[in-house]
Order: C-alpha cells, then structure tokens, then sequence
C-alpha cells in the first residue's frame, strides 16, 4: 500500500478511528498495530508476510535465548544473522550473485546460466526487505551486547518490527527507541498533533509535488534508448534527480514520522537538509541518517572504527562504504557508487579540502557546490540501469558538448520552465535552512497561526492538484 | 490550540479544493488540459475488456492515423477496436494482447497491423506505454474508469502553469487532441511541421537497426493466426515521405522483401498511397488525413472480406 493512494486514505481514516478507543489496552494496541501492519504489507503481496513473520519469528525466540541461556548467546546471534543474512542474499543477492558467477566461469570456457536455475520467487524483491530484516537483526544484536532487554510478548514485538508506517522504507528504528515507547499509552499532546500533520503534509508536498514531478523528466532521460549526447541536458537531469531521490524518500521518512506522531511515537530524524553541507562527512551525518547510523555502529565500529591508525580506519570506512552501497541494490552500479564515496572521504580526509574552502570568503557557498557536483556525479551509477550507461552519461556531462539549444530541443520551453520551477522550490527550501531563516523573522507573533494555517491549507491543495505522474516510493525496492 | 488549527486547516483546505477545481487555470498547451481524459483512455485500452470482429495494431501512427469508425462505414457491422500504443512494438506479447481483443464468437476475426521501421527496433520490446497502463494502481483503474467525473475533478495541473501564463509562454505546436472511444485519437497540430526534427532524429536513429529476429516474429505470428482461420491484413500508413525513406534507409528496412514475406506467410497486404496526405508532425497524419486514410483502408478491407 503506498501512502500517495487513495486505498491508504482509507486503510488511515479506518486504522485513526479505531486507535482512541483501543490505545488504552496494551494487548488490543499490539494487536491492531500488527494485523495493521500485515494489512498494509500484504496489500503489495500478501505471500511475503510470511517472511516478515519468519525474520520475526527467529529474532524474536534468539533474543529470549540469549537472554535466558547466555552460554549460548553466541550460537542464537549466529542463528540470528543467518537467517537474516541468508533471508537477504536469497531474496535480493541471489540473481546478482548467480549472473557474476556465470559470467566468471563463461571466463574459463563455461557456458552456464545460473539464474534460469534459480526458483522463481527469489528473483522477485519483497518491497522493504532491506529495512525490516536491519530492523530485525538490531534487535538481537542489541540483546547480544547487553544493551536490550528482550521482550517477551511476540504481539509487542511484532508490532515494533512491523509497524506500518515505517515497515518498507524506514526510518530503521533500534528496538531500544521504540519497543518502550510501545509499552506505554502515550497520550498526544495538541501541538504533537500539529506538528504530525505538518511533517505529513510537508512529507506529500515533497514526495507528490516535488519528486513525482521530476520523476517524470528523470525516467525519460534514463529510458531513453537513443542517449541524448548534450552535457546541459545530463547536468539539468541530474539535478532534478537528486532533489526527486532527496524529496521521495525524505518525503516518505516525514509521512511516517507523522504518522507515528499522530500515533504517540516519536521516529529518528532520518533527512536533515543534506544538500546544504559542505563536506562529505556532513553530508552523510544528513543523508538517511537511520541508516548511516546502522552501518556505524553494527558494521564501521565492530570492524574497530577508526581505533588503530588511520589505514584501519580508512579500511573500514572503505568496506562500511562498499557494504552500504551493496545494501543499496544488487547491482555493480550501488558498488560503484559505495566506492565513489568512500574515495571522496579519503580524498576529503587527507586533503581537507571543506577546511580550507570554507576559510576563503564564501567559502561555505563554494565548499557546498563542490560538494554537490560530486554527489551529483555518483548518483549517475546510483540511478543508471547499467554500468554502460552511467559511462555514456557522464561522458556527456563531461564532453561540454552542445548548448543551450540542445537542451531546449531535448527538453523544450514548457518542460524547461516546470523543472525549473519545481528545482527551484525543492532549492529554496534548501537554501532557507542553509541561511538559517525561520518564518518567526517573516511573520509577526500574532499573525503565524494563521499563516500557518493557510499555509498548510494551500500545501494540500497544491498536493491535490499539482501532483505528479509518478506513484512508487523510490526506496521500496531496496 | 492544536486541534482547532487542524480542523480550521481542513475546512479552509476543503474550500480551496473546490475553489480550484471550479476554477482551474486552463493551460497555454491544450495537451495538459486533456490529461484526465488521455488517462482514462489508455487505462481503458490496457484494460479493456469488450471483444471485436477486428483489432488494428501498431505504433502511434496507427494510434494517430486510423479511425475504426470511419473504417467501419466502408465495412459495415464490423467490430473494429484501435489496440495501437505510442511507441509500439511489433512483438510477441503485444500480439497476444491484441488477439486476445478478438471475440472467439465472431464469424470473421481479423487483425490489421500497421508496421513501421521504427517499431521492429529491439528496445521497443519493453511495450513501455502499455505495460506503464496495464500496471497503474487498481485504485487508479477503478477512479479512472468507473469515476471519470471525479478523475476530471481531481485532474493534476502543471506546476509551471502560473508562470507560463504571466509570462505568454506557449508551445510553438499546438496539439489538440479527442479520444476516441473506439481506440484512435484523433490529432491535430498549429502549426503543421513536416520537418519537424528531422536532423535530431536522424542524428539519434544513427547507428541502430531493425531487429531481425522480431521481423521473423512478425512473419511466424502471421502465418500461426492464419493457420487457426484469423485473417491478418497489413499496411503501410502514409506519413511525410523524406522521413520515412530516413528511418528504412538508416535501420535498414527492405519494406519490398516484408511485403513479400508477409504474403508467404499467408497474410494479406492493403495497398495504401503513400503520398497525398497531410502530417502535422513528419510522422503522424492530421485528423482529416487520417479519415481519408482510414475510408480509404475500410474500402480496401471490405473488398477483401468480401
């Protein structure tokens, strides 16, 4: 079910109606949660809740063997990443790993197509696998390391695995945030309200206003099977890219924190403005936050973080990196794309490049756009069907070949005038938070509820009728 | 303090919508304004679920370029649909597709396929228009279908709307286009630009090629439908002849031999004048073009199912 249909106004007016009445009994909330959450998942395809409620399942009783057999703690965590890990390669590396091996033995004169092999069910990705299975693995290895006290009631369990406004796309919630707020009846306070419906308002106008509208420019662009050579048309798409990949998932991390707000639940930031840093670093301390947290603390520090020098440290942010874009898709273009970033952090690191732009008048200005120019860059793999045309595209975005005419014939004047409109909306609001302003300097005291207001008045309106042609959340299939 | 601005929110968000909707900003490019209706007729043609004694397929210049109404005056009581797609392809799936428009009942089953250079190219397999219709959301089938009235209602406006109306910007070609029920839209352009493009495309067509496999296809498909009694017609439609003779020169399309191969296959070919006929574009006819096309090929049918 995605959160931009007319199904889910409906799955929401009911599961809201329902929610006052029975919040207040712990058991009847776990539950609703729950068949909730099924509900919502198994409208995608019902099948794959078994596999939901399989990873559950085993993390569910590893963590109650752990806690009740420590002798053994070792052997249910084992249990545990197995049956995640395997639950992943199976579903979503199988097909990559089965091409790659094919074509590695097609090197020694074998002709094998390992993929027509595979069954049929693991070629077809189940919408979230990515998120609920880290979701589930932080659970047990949270109990491993001592610092989660597992819970015994499967309902509550389930309904902090499977919770449905964060169940295919995130925000990565740890067990340790969330699983206390589910045991207690929060009530929600007026203002709490508010500002759930303001980030679920802002969370439509970003995904429906701002990237399905790009979405439309940037799929021509890519499924365009006669490449378009000019390097101002790849620059102007790339843009409208990274705002459409920035606004689509931000877009759906603040519908499911308001969602939870409205709930009584408190989500991770998981976007703060991440195209208004100026290094790298920064960058990622923005960008899917949920995420890059997650890497942090259950692959970059195990491996031993940045203890140990610094070709240790480069090596690990080397393989968190790798391991990160892998995660990102089965496909060498999300490796490359991993490695691209992991090379500009080393280069970042060594040089310190930000430190010294930023010192120079302007700096911070400056320091942003060449950040932005890199990112801009390694999206090309992350958004390319193939490494081939990543390269065919940024040769064009580096051959300074055609002008402006080429662009208005690739895109023409009415096409040229939407995107930038709509860039340069997703752009403002970007460079608001940059400048720091807040509406409290525009608006006088008395005057900003009703701005706000009518403000959020018109954001719906403008969701309604300047909706784009695109419908999927770019992130579910990851 | 909360709930009151929630509510006020809502009630002032219910008066915009309907403010909006009853007084919409019409576009400077009339194809935006027929975004709801363009929807539903593509959703209703992937999912369409009445059944004819003839089905047309092609790319979009069969799309564009036939009318069954008009065929049909020449060929009367014939149940003739229009099954072609923007960017089309000559295919194995999609001739399943048309086929199974066939009523299994009718006496005389025909298919009409309408063949261009362009839509035997390889990537054309992807049958993107079609699979994007065939796959949109049941809720949105369901609005666009069964509640067309709130689908136009609800209709999306371009982003850029406002500023393009402040500052005149409009379209240097101005398509208008009516859907028709029976499956063809009818097109037509201010002002008419035969060359339009002719350099890019040229430019883009560069290096790509027919694709053999799916002329062989083409031919297999035909002579199976002909073995299981559908006749199958085929045709050239018209369009502006210098680009024409650019995509079969550039994507080495021998249109004499596919002529020849197509009759062996036991299909049968209608003979339509190539020249004479006015397209808005260098590719698609203009509305008035396509009817005459249109009588004409009706004319050539029914001497044929005679």
């Amino acid at each position: 079910m995605l959160f931009n249909s007319l199904i889910f106004l409906v799955f929401a007016a009911i599961f809201f109606g329902m929610w006052p009445f029975i919040k207040p009994h712990r058991q009847a909330r776990y539950l609703l949660l729950v068949i909730s959450s099924f509900i919502f998942y198994g409208w995608w395809d019902w099948r794959f809740l078994f596999l939901i409620i399989a990873s559950g399942l085993l993390d569910f009783f590893a963590g109650l063997g752990m806690y009740r057999r420590p002798s053994l703690r070792k052997f249910y965590l084992g249990l545990s990443l197995l049956g995640n890990v395997g639950s992943l390669m199976l579903f979503k590396y199988s097909g990559f790993f089965a091409d790659n091996l094919s074509w590695l033995l097609g090197q020694f004169g074998l002709d094998v197509q390992l993929r027509t092999g595979l069954p049929a069910f693991v070629l077809i990705l189940p919408v979230g696998i990515s998120f609920y299975t880290f979701q589930s693995m932080s659970y047990t290895i949270d109990i491993y390391k001592g610092q989660l006290k597992p819970t015994t009631n499967i309902f509550h369990f389930f309904a902090y695995l499977s919770m449905f406004p964060q169940l295919v796309a995130g925000p990565i919630i740890r067990a340790a945030d969330l699983l206390p707020q589910l045991e207690k009846e929060n009530h929600t306070t007026e203002q709490q309200r508010w500002e759930g419906m303001h980030l679920i308002v802002h969370g439509f106008v970003k995904k429906v206003f701002i990237a399905d509208n790009l979405a439309y420019f940037v799929t021509e662009a890519f499924s365009n099977p006669v490449h378009s050579p000019n390097t101002l048309y790849w620059w102007v798409i790339m843009t409208a890219f990274a705002f459409q990949i920035y606004c689509d998932f931000s877009g759906y991390s603040d519908i499911a924190r308001g969602l939870a707000k409205w709930m009584g639940y408190e989500f991770m930031v998981n976007f703060n403005h991440p195209y208004v840093a100026t290094s790298l670093r920064e960058f990622w301390s923005r960008w899917h936050i949920s995420l890059s947290t997650w890497f942090r603390d259950y692959v970059y520090i195990p491996l031993g973080g940045s203890r140990g020098g610094e070709l240790k440290s480069q090596t690990n942010m080397w393989i968190t990196m790798l391991v990160s874009g892998f995660w990102h898709g089965a496909a060498w273009n999300f490796i490359i794309w991993g490695g691209l970033h992991a090379l500009s952090t080393t280069v970042e690191r060594f040089s310190r490049w930000p430190q010294r732009v930023c010192a120079l008048p302007g700096g911070r200005f400056l320091a942003s756009f060449i950040l932005l120019v890199q990112v801009w860059v390694t999206w090309v793999f992350f958004r390319a069907g193939t490494l081939h045309q990543a390269m065919d595209i940024l040769g064009s975005m580096f051959s300074f070949h055609g002008g402006f005419e080429g662009l208005m014939y690739d895109l023409g004047g009415t096409k040229l005038l939407t995107l930038a409109v709509i860039i340069g909306i997703a752009a403002l609001r970007e460079f608001w938070f940059f400048m720091g302003w807040h509406e409290r300097e525009f608006v006088p005291g008395r005057w900003r509820p009703h701005v706000q207001v009518t403000v959020m008045a018109v954001l719906i309106v403008v969701c309604v009728f300047f909706r784009g042609p695109g419908s999927q959340f770019i992130y579910f299939q990851f | 303090m909360g709930n009151e601005r929630i509510i006020r929110t809502f009630i002032l968000a219910v008066i915009g919508l309907a403010a909006f909707a009853l007084w919409r900003p019409n576009s400077p490019d009339p194809t935006e304004d027929v975004r709801s209706r363009e929807t539903r007729f593509f959703i209703t043609k992937a999912h369409q679920d009445r059944r004819f004694d003839a089905v047309i397929y092609g790319d979009s210049r069969g799309l564009r370029g036939l009318s069954p109404a008009v065929i049909g005056d020449q060929v009367p009581g014939l149940r003739i649909y229009n099954f072609s797609w923007n960017a089309g392809g000559m295919n194995r799936d999609m001739y399943a597709e048309a086929e199974k428009l066939l009523d299994p009942a009718s006496q005389s089953p025909a298919l009409i396929l309408v063949p261009t250079a362009l839509s035997f190219m390889s990537f054309k397999r992807s049958n993107s228009q079609f699979n994007e219709y065939r796959h949109k959301p049941w809720d949105q089938v369901m609005l666009y279908r069964h509640l067309p009235r709130v689908a136009d209602w609800f209709q999306p406006v371009s982003p850029s709307v406002y500023p393009r109306k402040v500052l005149d910007i409009r379209p240097y070609r101005e398509l208008v286009q009516v859907f028709h029920p029976d499956g063809w839209i009818e097109t037509d352009q201010t002002p008419l630009d035969d060359l339009a493009e002719m350099t890019v495309h040229e430019e883009r067509l560069e290096g790509n090629s027919v694709d053999p496999e799916l002329i062989r296809d083409f031919m297999a498909q035909t002579a199976d439908w002909t073995a299981r009694g559908i006749r199958v017609f085929a045709c050239f439609l018209p369009a502006h002849p210098p680009r024409v003779t650019l995509e079969d020169s550039i994507l080495g399309f021998d249109k004499d031999a596919f002529r020849a191969d197509f009759a062996r296959s036991g299909g049968i070919w209608l003979d339509l004048p190539q020249t004479g006929f006015e397209s808005y574009d260098g590719s698609h006819l203009t509305a008035s073009s396509a009817r005459r096309v249109s009588a004409l090929l009706g004319e050539a049918l029914a001497s044929e199912m005679r």
